[in-house]
């Protein structure tokens, strides 16, 4: 899987670092394509946009903020939570965040397993997950402790 | 490998655009309240299942609670102040206890509209401080 990791001007702040990625051959990067999808559930979306502009300007990425263990074994994908909204994403400490797309969980889905679209979204974050953890492991990048990517040449 | 910086497109700019700061201004309010929850919890040793446990929660409503979404109740403010013993909301003597003939005063003074009096407790909070730093002048203006 090719990705290129985007950081979001607008969003990203003094608290922490704002990423997305955008896949191989696209303009948009994931994060654009869940609010483009979504931007009919104004509420919920306008009220996503302003958590994670906060997470970017004052509080950070702080553990509570995000539902834990949505990925595989170990590979730190969480998730954003809205009502009955899922925005997945990867964390570093409270100052780098990769978010992802997501989508809406029916109430009949007991867990995003139960349904096929938000599956999709969360089957392609572990992909995504898994890639940037094997950058850092391989130390092509390093994520600094301000949650700047400083890309090893080497 | 590329990594890039740019802009947000489509629905996404729009929304960030379109951000006003009284709304943007609450939901920092209530992310930091779930946050100051958090660090209580933490300070006092327990995980989210001993603090469901001690306010009488199942762990999703805790886990619910402190991811910032929600919006609190007064009395669910209290009872966790209670049981992490921290102090999440400022308490205050009722304004007329403070300011004798506030409202009076006010009126004749025709000063009211400064306040941008809302009935909301939060509204009202505001008022009371801003009465109370304002009062000289108010009684001897």
């Amino acid at each position: 899987m090719n990705v290129e990791i985007v950081e979001i001007i607008e969003l990203s702040g003094e608290a922490s670092h704002i990423y997305s990625v955008a896949l191989e051959g696209a303009e948009m990067t994931l994060l654009d394509d869940f609010f483009e999808e979504n931007k009919g559930y104004t509420k919920e979306m306008k009220s996503l946009v302003e958590r994670i502009s906060v997470m970017g300007s004052s509080l950070g990425c702080r553990r509570e903020f995000f539902k834990h263990n949505e990925g595989a074994p170990g590979d730190g994908v969480a998730v954003l939570k809205e009502g009955r909204f899922r925005l997945y994403c990867l964390y570093f400490d409270r100052t780098a965040i990769f978010f992802g797309s997501g989508g809406y969980k029916p109430e009949m889905a007991r867990a995003y397993q139960d349904d096929y679209y938000l599956k999709g979204k969360a089957m392609q974050m572990r992909d995504v997950a898994a890639v940037i953890n094997s950058w850092i492991k391989e130390k092509e990048i390093i994520i600094n402790e301000d949650g700047s990517i400083t890309v090893n040449d080497e | 490998m590329k990594i890039s910086k740019r802009k947000a497109t489509g629905a996404l700019a729009q929304m960030i655009a379109n951000i006003d700061d009284e709304s943007l201004r609450r939901t920092k309010e209530k992310m930091a309240v779930a946050s100051r929850i958090a660090d209580a919890v933490k300070a006092k040793g327990w995980s989210q299942k001993d603090f469901a446990k001690q306010m009488n929660k199942s762990e999703a409503e805790i886990s619910d609670w402190l991811s910032g979404e929600r919006n609190f109740t007064i009395e669910t403010l209290f009872d966790i102040e209670s049981v992490l013993n921290i102090s999440l909301i400022v308490k205050t003597a009722p304004i007329y206890a403070q300011v004798p003939n506030v409202q009076s005063v006010l009126i004749k003074r025709k000063s009211v509209s400064r306040f941008s009096v809302k009935p909301t407790m939060e509204s009202w909070f505001e008022l009371g401080e801003k009465l109370i730093t304002f009062q000289p002048q108010l009684i001897n203006g």
